[in-house]
């Protein structure tokens, strides 16, 4: 029975050898110790928890869809294009020269003709 | 750095045995980066998507680390910066995604669900990242700095802070189901 009273040495050493070190390492410190007992039950119980997941099957690889998506689409720099581009100030501001240019030779051509 | 798989190379023979080589690396690896995209996503149908995105990249790459461990630290690399590049392409669209869903038809519940699947969820991405390296795949914390570009104290700390926090909610579950 751990005495809550008794603090525990230091917390990340602890989540640290059962993490990393091997049986011996945590018998030691259970024994040096043994106030973190409940502490390193808890961490042990995450750990295996978390090593326990399952591992899921993996989808079928796609392999023509992989070779054709990039290398014989006619449109594939589309897919290379960042959803944002349109906020990019760079390009923002090359489109407001570029429509301020063809506004005055919009103009200029009315006028003349 | 030795070259498994050339790109320029173009005729047939070459092409099939490039395809060889590129199915036996999805058959080594495949199922390690499917299962590091789903701790990250917790969605099946995301992580479907993020792991062909990865080896669309593997097949476009120049060149790949011939040696099988380096081939498989670049493929989780590359799975990181995958799920972020997803992330970040997806967010904008995300909430016209779950009004159209919720609108017009209920999405297939696929999601892997258990106790530790709901636990991690608490933890950020680098931190379920560094749970998912060292526990599944077995790295060391240099070699997980290696892989997220991060130093390994910085790995040790995420992983020890990470590791109390899932500790912490364990703790506070397990007394709740204690109680009548």
């Amino acid at each position: 029975m751990r005495n809550e009273s008794v603090p525990i040495p230091n917390e990340d050493a602890v989540v640290e050898t059962i993490l990393q070190g091997t049986d011996e390492d945590i018998l030691r410190l259970l024994q040096e110790h043994p106030s973190c007992t409940d502490f390193a039950r808890d961490v042990q119980s995450v750990k295996d928890g978390l090593k326990s997941i399952e591992e899921q099957q993996p989808p079928p690889l796609l392999l023509k869809s992989i070779i054709t998506s990039r290398n014989n689409h006619l449109f594939s720099w589309l897919q290379d294009l960042p959803l944002e581009w349109y906020r990019n100030p760079y390009i923002l501001s090359f489109g407001f020269v570029m429509a301020t240019v063809f506004f005055y030779l919009f103009i200029v051509f009315f006028l003349k003709f | 750095m030795n070259k498994i798989i050339d790109a320029s190379l173009t005729d047939n023979e070459t092409g099939n045995r490039r395809a060889g080589k590129f199915k036996d690396m999805y058959e080594s690896h495949g199922g390690s980066i499917y299962n590091y995209l789903l701790w990250m996503t917790k969605d099946p149908e995301a992580s479907r998507d993020i792991v062909q995105t990865v080896f669309i990249r593997a097949w476009e790459a120049a060149s790949l680390p011939g040696n099988e461990d380096a081939l498989k630290r670049w493929l989780f690399t590359t799975a990181r910066n995958a799920f972020y590049d997803s992330y970040r392409s997806h967010r904008r669209l995300s909430s016209l995604r779950v009004r159209y869903t919720r609108e017009f038809y209920d999405a297939p519940q696929e999601a892997p669900e258990g106790f530790f699947w709901e636990i991690i969820s608490e933890c950020s991405d680098s931190e379920r990242s560094i749970l998912y390296l060292h526990l599944k795949a077995g790295y060391s914390y240099g070699e997980i700095g290696s892989i997220l570009d991060l130093s390994e104290s910085n790995v040790r700390v995420k992983a020890c802070r990470a590791i109390r926090r899932l500790r912490e909610t364990y703790k506070t579950r397990r007394q709740a189901d204690k109680k009548p």
